[in-house]
């Protein structure tokens, strides 16, 4: 159930501005959607394999030079179908436990 | 006291200490052993290495050397490699095809092996019961000396075991025998139960080769001069040490295992 939800929270992350790994993960950690770090890489790295993330290499002020994410055509078609799907999810479920309160 | 070294950490020179260094390099090890049938393995830990040398800068707050402390805390975060769930799934059935052509890998997590330790032959039939559950190798060899006698096919089948099926040479290869995974905890478990049965042995043996000797000497005692009694003191004095010697091994290995759990690499 979390699987593609953490999807859809990363993929929404970049789609805002491009984010570099270490964005997306105090953004996760704030929400408190990922406990450990390590999960965040392996993700990125298949969303990039099917082709929904690209990323661009970026001097930084401080340190060697960061990989920059941003979201791909399919990938933004990918992440409105996410969240369509999200959206269906989430008045079914306010739905069903509207209509438990009301009776 | 501690001997430092310098690393290149995601494109960071960092100054570290040798245990750390040890800790970090194993952390790594792991994490490429987990991620060995994803094709973007090089991909992940270059950007996890970077992630950690991040981390460290961010702990080290203009301290100059890299301590176990701070390597534990990146680690902690990054978090272990059982707790980094990817769910490959070209790669997964990659590794499924592999077991089936290469080894003799089954959905328990067992492997067949033969047994070196408890063998009349080659091991072939106490392989096979540890494989299949049986308790008793015995029944396995009823089965095949059984099978030879009335059908003869047991021979060949055993021959064609015996040239096919690895030895059980390893610490690993024994726990995927059994079907446990070779983890820090069960190498450590296996290698304290070894050296039970090497404790039992040797105090049966000294035992008996004490007691031959204190019983020449007590001869000795009421033969001769009562100066040789100095030797029986000795003598009867040993037999408790290699008892100690296997306790201590034991309290080391055991405090190796914990470690091992407590840094979350098993």
């Amino acid at each position: 159930m979390r699987k593609g939800i953490l999807e859809l929270c990363i993929m929404s992350i970049i789609a805002e501005k491009e984010v570099y790994p270490s964005d997306i993960i105090s953004k996760l950690k704030e929400a408190e959607l990922i406990v450990v770090e390590g999960t965040l890489y392996p993700l990125l790295s298949r969303l990039k394999n099917a082709g929904l993330l690209s990323y661009s290499w970026r001097e930084s002020t401080a340190g060697p030079p960061r990989k920059y994410f941003n979201l791909t055509t399919d990938g933004k078609s990918f992440l409105a179908e996410l969240n369509q799907n999200w959206n269906r999810l989430v008045n079914a479920v306010d739905t069903t436990t509207q209509t438990k309160r009301d009776e | 006291m501690n001997k430092t070294t310098q690393i290149n950490l995601g494109g960071i020179s960092f100054t570290i200490d040798e245990d750390a260094f040890k800790r970090l390099d194993l952390y790594l090890h792991e994490l490429e052993a987990h991620f060995e049938y994803s094709d973007s393995r090089g991909e992940i830990i270059a950007d996890i290495e970077a992630r950690l040398a991040e981390l460290l800068t961010e702990n080290l707050r203009g301290s100059d050397i890299v301590t176990i402390k701070n390597v534990a805390d990146a680690i902690k975060v990054m978090g272990a490699p059982s707790d980094i769930d990817d769910e490959p799934v070209t790669n997964q059935s990659h590794r499924r095809s592999e077991g089936k052509d290469g080894t003799w890998d089954i959905k328990t997590g067992k492997r067949l092996f033969r047994d070196p330790d408890d063998k009349v032959v080659a091991g072939v039939c106490s392989g096979l019961a540890a494989y299949f559950g049986i308790e008793d190798p015995i029944w396995v060899r009823l089965t095949f000396v059984l099978a030879s006698v009335t059908i003869g096919f047991g021979l060949i089948i055993y021959i064609a075991a015996w040239i096919l099926v690895p030895e059980a040479k390893t610490a690993g290869d024994r726990l995927a025998m059994m079907g446990h995974s070779a983890n820090a905890k069960n190498i450590a478990g296996m290698i304290e139960r070894g050296l039970d049965d090497l404790s039992d042995t040797l105090k049966e043996n000294w035992e008996s080769i004490t007691k031959k000797k204190s019983d020449d000497n007590s001869r000795k005692f009421f033969m001769q001069k009562p100066n040789s009694f100095g030797d029986d003191v000795l003598v009867l004095r040993r037999p408790s040490l290699p008892a100690k010697i296997v306790q201590s091994a034991k309290r080391k290995l055991k405090s190796l295992a914990n470690r091992c759990d407590d840094s979350q690499y098993v």
